[in-house]
């Protein structure tokens, strides 16, 4: 099970630095302010996976195209 | 038999790879993903006006919306992508692809997006909780008619026409995610899937009905290097004797994937 967590993209670097990061390569919200990262074990802050997963959904990270 | 015949493997054929054939990816929906860029870079899979192409994938889907299967792209910022996703309607489930030329082109005569509702003929309700395939077969020639089909479980669903628009330089493929990248901010991972994804196939060639029938094999999914055509590019996830997170290609390709931002809690004992 993975512990997520949402990091101001400036803090991203620092963050991945925990050895119980499991993010490699981060995915960042449509505006490209925040990362979601995952950790092996609970962190300050962190969120379950099915409050990540609601939260990825939403309009700030999902995106819909439109039709050309 | 002609060259593109189809020719089922054998039982005795099989059982050497069906042995390790017993596990399975579960994306988290969120950040997961398969990348398979070394598939783009073999030049298999570009929609140029000349190539032909099939992508076979096998999943079970979680039924979360726009959640993507597979999607190619440029890395320039010029908004040239192709993508399989899934998409829900109220209990309607649709597959469908989407691709782009640019921003205001499409690379069918339809529109950008070919989709297929579960209430249409052959079509399917991806999250039922079974194992389903999705299979797309691309003749890229410029304005032909039935260029694009869509196969799912084995059955030809939808076909689209193509525009006179091409899609030339994918240098990226992922599985379970749709990836844009546009210039100036990060890397655009958009509509990550929390599927159960098995097995992913790539041919160098337009599969025909029945070909794509032998694919799906009555749902159970073979050793499709016994099929003729054989797969270019072939991954079992979690399969095959790779170190995770590596993903070995077993085709004929030695184009090697990655799981990414996986952690191998995430490999599970499931197989169609």
């Amino acid at each position: 099970m993975k512990h997520y967590k949402v990091v101001a993209a400036g803090d991203v670097e620092e963050a991945m630095s925990n050895p119980a990061c499991v993010t490699e390569d981060p995915r960042y919200n449509l505006a490209g302010t925040h990362a979601i990262l995952s950790f092996r074990v609970p962190v300050d802050g962190c969120i379950n996976h099915e409050q990540a997963l609601e939260l990825v959904q939403g309009p700030d990270w999902q995106t819909e195209d439109e039709e050309p | 038999m002609s060259m593109h015949g189809v020719t089922k493997a054998s039982a005795a054929a099989l059982s050497p790879a069906s042995r390790f054939r017993t596990k399975a990816y579960k994306l988290d929906g969120v950040e997961d993903r398969v990348q398979m860029d070394a598939v783009a870079a073999s030049g298999v899979l570009d929609w140029d006006g000349v190539k032909k192409w099939s992508v076979s994938i096998w999943f079970k889907d979680a039924g979360v919306n726009q959640s993507s299967l597979w999607s190619m792209t440029n890395g320039i910022n010029n908004y040239r992508w192709i993508e399989m996703y899934t998409n829900y309607s109220g209990a309607t489930g649709q597959v469908a692809f989407r691709g782009y030329a640019d921003t205001t082109h499409a690379l069918l005569t339809s529109g950008s997006t070919l989709i297929v509702s579960s209430t249409a003929p052959n079509g399917i309700l991806p999250n039922d909780s079974n194992w389903h395939n999705v299979t797309l077969a691309v003749d890229s020639a410029s304005g032909l008619v039935g260029g694009l089909d869509i196969y799912l479980d084995g059955a030809l669903a939808a076909t689209g026409n193509n525009s006179t628009r091409q899609n030339v330089g994918l240098d990226t493929l992922k599985v379970g995610v749709l990836f844009k990248n546009p210039a100036g901010a990060p890397p655009g991972y958009t509509n990550n899937s929390p599927m159960t994804v098995s097995q992913f196939s790539v041919y160098d060639d337009k599969l025909s009905s029945a070909q794509v029938a032998s694919v799906w094999a009555n749902g159970n999914s073979v050793d499709e290097r016994g099929l003729t055509p054989a797969p270019v590019h072939f991954y079992r996830f979690g399969n095959d004797g790779a170190a995770f997170p590596d993903v070995v290609d077993i085709g004929t390709g030695s184009a090697t994937g990655r799981a990414e931002n996986m952690s191998g809690l995430e490999v599970v004992a499931e197989q169609p």
